[in-house]
């Protein structure tokens, strides 16, 4: 299927059928940093944040890429926001079409830039582009997902060796404990290609759509297996977890965040996170 | 009678309109340069579509400034908004360190076009507020002015708060005086 009829079927998704940022019908920008479709004008404030914070292409006038397609095809717009939006108060009133330009940027700069509103309580606040990298590398955040596929495109010069020499970097070595047990989650949402009962020690399949050829690191694998075992009881309430997002439009837990948006999201984090030591060199891991 | 000797000098001065075009990757901020020239005050501004045109006295040249869409799948049509420049005004996203490259990529493709031969070249840094900016040295280093054979300047700018715009435009009008005199 070529590129196009593969970005029209992604806009056609129910959830990308309004702006994840107001309710504006049919958004035709995206941000590919952050994972979500928004309308026209949102996408300005969108580029005043910075390409650090997001990204943005349009879906009519840029030319997109099998990663930026393979993105899309997992998240849409009520994915995102479950993330973006977790512990959004249900008092508070998002910005409409008419909204003024002020309320409507202000919604965007604290939902994505504060980060007020993420599933997994507040993060390091900082606005350095490193602090952003590392943290979310750490908390497997959506942004980890989404740039470290990027990170794999034909040009690389993303990482600054900062980043390595973190110390922080250094906490979360290859030790993601629901790595493995995450990847069936994954495969409630995937539309393309369902991943489904894969045996726990394999690398998920779509991990080799990257263009760099990926190799399982042995260090890692036994240390998954390991964290397998450990998990047992986790799993069932991953099942738990993982029934409810297939019953699916259950709406997300706003007022209290609580581990499942987390584990929904991990798998790709986790993977992302290992993709990412991957290419930034074997010294991390090894 | 000072409205009389008002006009004498006014058709004194008179100069043919000056046709400025800006281009540059979509996202770098030309729409926002163009705003912060002609209203002043910064402001969101959406991602342009097609051109933006506006008018602009400055140190007595009449700039007609095109802002032109720098989306992907546009920048072919650049070619045509070449025709009858002066000078052409080119922005790159300091803050996009990816895609700084593909920016100069643009730009060295844009320049061979015999439109333009000679025509001064004014680049600007834009962006260079925020944390992860690269400095206009650097991104200097990258561009080979040799090959472009028309007076070159490169400018750090903050569009937003207008820091570096008038040291870009007055070496402009300066550039364009100079050439306009031989």
């Amino acid at each position: 299927m070529d590129y196009q009829k593969r970005l029209t079927k992604i806009l056609m998704k129910p959830g990308n059928l309004s702006c994840a940022d107001c309710d504006s019908k049919n958004p035709r920008w995206a941000s590919i940093s952050l994972g979500v479709f928004v309308c026209i004008r949102c996408c300005g404030v969108h580029r005043g944040l910075g390409t650090h914070i997001s990204k943005m292409k349009s879906t009519t006038l840029d030319k997109w890429t099998g990663e930026m397609l393979m993105i899309f095809e997992r998240i849409d717009n009520i994915i995102a926001n479950k993330y973006w939006e977790a512990r959004l108060p249900s008092t508070y009133s998002k910005p409409v079409e008419g909204s003024s330009p002020s309320v409507v940027e202000n919604f965007i700069r604290e939902k994505y830039d504060r980060k007020l509103w993420r599933n997994e309580g507040p993060g390091p606040a900082s606005s350095s582009f490193n602090t952003i990298e590392v943290a979310s590398v750490q908390n497997n955040s959506l942004l980890s997902v989404t740039q470290s596929y990027y990170k794999s495109l034909p040009k690389p010069q993303t990482f600054t060796t900062d980043l390595l020499s973190d110390p922080i970097f250094e906490l979360k070595k290859p030790s993601s404990p629901q790595f493995i047990s995450d990847i069936d989650i994954f495969s409630n949402i995937s539309i393309t290609k369902p991943i489904e009962n894969k045996p726990p020690s394999q690398v998920p399949e779509f991990l080799s759509f990257t263009p760099l050829s990926f190799t399982p690191i042995p260090e890692l694998n036994s240390s998954l297996n390991l964290s397998t075992k450990n998990n047992n009881e986790k799993n069932d309430k991953i099942n738990q977890v993982m029934s409810m997002y297939s019953k699916a439009q259950n709406p997300p837990p706003t007022q209290n965040p609580t581990n499942q948006n987390i584990t929904k999201f991990q798998p790709l984090g986790a993977l992302a996170a290992q993709n990412f030591f991957k290419m930034s060199g074997n010294s991390l891991i090894l | 009678m000072g409205g009389f000797f008002s006009r004498i000098w006014q058709r004194l001065l008179r100069r043919a309109e000056t046709r400025l075009v800006v281009l540059g990757l979509d996202a770098a901020g030309k729409t926002t340069f163009l705003t912060k020239l002609a209203l002043g005050d910064p402001r969101t501004v959406v991602p342009t579509v097609g051109f933006n045109v506006q008018r602009l006295d400055y140190k007595n040249i009449h700039f007609t400034i095109w802002d032109v869409c720098g989306q992907e799948k546009t920048r072919p049509l650049w070619v045509l908004y070449l025709d009858n420049t002066q000078a052409m005004v080119y922005i790159i996203d300091s803050n996009d360190r990816q895609r700084i490259d593909e920016s100069i990529e643009e730009l060295d493709k844009i320049i061979r076009e015999p439109a333009i031969k000679g025509k001064p070249l004014l680049i600007f840094c834009n962006k260079q507020d925020l944390p992860n900016a690269m400095q206009s040295e650097q991104i200097s280093t990258k561009i080979n002015f040799a090959d472009y054979k028309r007076p070159c300047h490169i400018q750090p700018l903050c569009a937003i708060s207008g820091q570096g715009i008038q040291e870009g435009l007055d070496w402009l009008a300066n550039t364009l005086k100079s050439s306009q005199a031989h």
